[in-house]
C-alpha cells in the first residue's frame, strides 16, 4: 500500500484548495486557465485511482476477439501489446474484417471501452448521456 | 507579423490607402482578436479621408497564424469565398480588401467589415437570450444555411475548390482515414464509425457551397439579432447535409443537450428556415447520418490538436486537455449510430 494520503487523495485535495479558496481570488482573464488546471488534475486524479480499470477492459476487449494469449506474448510489455492489438483491431475494422459480425459484438465491446475511458475524463459527460454511474 | 506595431500600421495604412481610392488613412486602433486557432485576426479602426471609403471605418484583419492546417483556405481563396457568399445574399461581413503581396506586412491578409456583436458559443447558449429568441436566430440561421446552398458549381472564381468526384461523405471518409494515419496512435472505435460511414454513405447529390465549420461559435449575434456568419476557411463544395448536420451534432451544443439545433433552438426551427428559403423538405435522416460524421471530424480534429501538444510544436494545456475529450465524441458516435439503426429496425 502507498503511505496515505494517495497521489490521487493529494491531488483531489490540491483541486479542491484550487477551486475554493484561489478561483474567486483570480482575475477574469485568468478563471478559464484556473479552471482547465482544475480538469487537468481531476483527470490526473480519476487516472491514478480507476485507471488500471481502463487497461482491464481493453485487454478483455482483445482476450475475448483474439484470444486469451493474445494479452501474454512473450517478449513484449503491456503497453506494447497494447498498441499492436490496438494497430490491429483498427485496421481489420478498415478492412472490413468485422462486417459480417453477427450482433452487437464489437459495438459493445468498444462502447465498454469508451465508458470505462469516460469514467476517468469526463464522468460528468457519461451521466449527462444517459449511462449512469454504473 | 515580422514587422513592430508601428511598422504595421503604417504598411496596412499605406495598403488601404491605395486600395480604397483615398487621400489618406490613419489607423487610429489595431489590437489583436482573441480565438481563431488557425487565423489571427485583429480588429482595425481607421480614419480614411477621400475617396468612397471617406469617413471612420471599423474592420477585422485576417492573416494566417504560425501554425498552418493543411486543409483550410488560403487568405485569397476565404477572401473569394467571403465575396461569392456575401454577393449571394448571406450574411457575412462584406470582405473589402485582399493583399496578397507578402512584402507588405510579412503575410498575406485580408480586410473586411466588422460586425458588431459577440459569437462566444457559452453566452449565446447560456447567456441572457430568451428561448424565444434563440429559436429566432435558428430559424434565421436555417435560412442563411439554405441561401449559403444556392451556390453550386461551377463558379469561376472558385475553381480552386475541388468538385468531389463521388458521394461527398465517401470523400470525407478517405480524408479522415488518412489523417489517422498520419497520427501516431490507431483509434479502433473511430475506424468502427468510419466503416459504417463507408457502407451506409448517401448516394451523391448535387455539390453545394458549403461553410463546413457552421456551428454555434462561428456567428456573430447583437443583441439578438444575427449580424454576420464567420470563419470561412474550410468552406468547399459538399453535400448541404454536411453543414445540417454539423449544426445540429452533439458535439456543438455546449451542454444544452436538449436544444438540438446548435444548442440554441429546436431542429423543427432550424429545418423550418432551411427550408423556406431551399423550398425543399430536410430529410431528417440524412442529418442524422452527417452527425456521426460530425463526431467522427471533431474527434480526430482534438487527436490531431492533442499532437500538436504533444509534439512540442504548441505546449499548451488546452490542446493536452482537448486530447482528452475523444471519447466523448465516440461516445456521441456510437449512440448516434445506434439512434439511426433503432429507427430504420422500427421502420423496417
Amino acid at each position: 500500500m502507498p503511505d496515505r494520503p494517495t497521489g490521487a487523495e493529494l491531488l483531489q485535495a490540491a483541486r479542491e484548495t484550487l477551486l475554493s479558496e484561489l478561483a474567486a481570488q483570480l482575475p477574469a482573464e485568468q478563471k478559464y486557465p484556473a479552471l482547465m488546471v482544475a480538469s487537468a488534475m481531476g483527470i490526473a486524479a480519476r487516472e491514478a485511482e480507476i485507471g488500471s480499470a481502463v487497461l482491464d477492459v481493453e485487454s478483455d476487449m482483445f482476450a475475448q476477439l483474439y484470444g486469451e494469449q493474445s494479452m501474454t506474448q512473450a517478449g513484449t510489455e503491456g503497453a506494447e501489446q497494447l498498441a499492436a492489438l490496438r494497430a490491429r483491431l483498427a485496421d481489420e475494422i478498415r478492412c472490413g474484417k468485422f462486417d459480417g459480425e453477427p450482433g452487437d459484438r464489437l459495438r459493445l465491446m468498444l462502447l465498454e471501452w469508451v465508458c470505462a475511458r469516460l469514467r476517468v475524463s469526463n464522468p460528468k459527460y457519461l451521466k449527462a448521456a444517459g449511462f449512469g454511474d454504473e | 507579423m515580422g514587422l513592430n506595431e508601428n511598422e504595421m500600421r503604417a504598411a496596412i495604412a499605406k495598403f488601404v490607402a491605395r486600395a480604397a481610392g483615398a487621400r489618406s488613412v490613419n489607423v487610429l486602433e489595431l489590437r489583436p482578436l482573441h480565438g481563431g486557432a488557425i487565423q489571427e485576426n485583429y480588429t482595425l479602426e481607421l480614419e480614411i479621408s477621400g475617396g468612397e471609403f471617406a469617413g471612420n471605418r471599423s474592420l477585422v484583419l485576417r492573416t494566417d497564424s504560425p501554425s498552418q492546417v493543411g486543409a483550410s483556405l488560403s487568405r485569397a481563396q476565404e477572401f473569394a469565398v467571403l465575396q461569392a457568399a456575401f454577393a449571394a445574399g448571406v450574411s457575412v461581413p462584406e470582405p473589402l480588401w485582399l493583399c496578397e503581396d507578402s512584402s507588405v506586412t510579412g503575410k498575406a491578409f485580408l480586410l473586411m467589415e466588422k460586425v458588431p456583436g459577440s459569437a462566444t458559443a457559452r453566452d449565446l447558449v447560456r447567456g441572457p437570450l430568451t428561448d424565444e429568441a434563440r429559436e429566432a436566430l435558428v430559424e434565421r440561421l436555417g435560412e442563411e444555411l439554405a441561401q449559403l446552398h444556392r451556390i453550386k458549381p461551377p463558379v469561376a472564381a472558385l475553381a480552386f475548390l475541388p468538385i468531389p468526384r463521388q458521394a461527398a461523405a465517401l470523400t470525407r471518409v478517405a480524408l479522415y482515414r488518412q489523417y489517422l494515419d498520419a497520427l501516431p496512435s490507431c483509434q479502433p472505435a473511430l475506424e468502427w464509425g468510419l466503416r459504417w460511414l463507408e457502407r451506409h454513405a448517401p448516394p451523391p447529390c448535387e455539390p453545394m457551397l458549403c461553410h463546413c465549420d457552421y456551428r454555434t461559435g462561428n456567428y456573430m449575434v447583437d443583441g439578438a439579432r444575427l449580424t454576420g456568419i464567420l470563419d470561412w476557411e474550410f468552406a468547399t463544395w459538399s453535400d448541404p447535409y454536411e453543414d445540417l448536420g454539423w449544426f445540429c451534432a452533439r458535439c456543438w451544443r455546449f451542454g444544452a443537450w436538449d436544444k438540438e439545433a446548435g444548442g440554441m433552438g429546436s431542429r423543427a426551427a432550424f429545418y423550418r428556415g432551411y427550408e423556406r428559403v431551399a423550398e425543399a423538405a430536410v430529410d431528417p435522416t440524412r442529418v442524422a447520418y452527417w452527425e456521426v460524421m460530425a463526431a467522427v471530424r471533431w474527434a480526430i480534429i482534438a487527436l490531431q490538436q492533442a499532437e500538436r501538444h504533444h509534439s512540442g510544436e504548441q505546449s499548451s494545456l488546452e490542446l493536452a486537455l482537448t486530447g482528452r475529450m475523444v471519447p466523448e465524441m465516440e461516445l456521441d458516435m456510437l449512440m448516434q449510430i445506434d439512434h439511426i439503426e433503432r429507427r430504420e429496425s422500427a421502420h423496417a
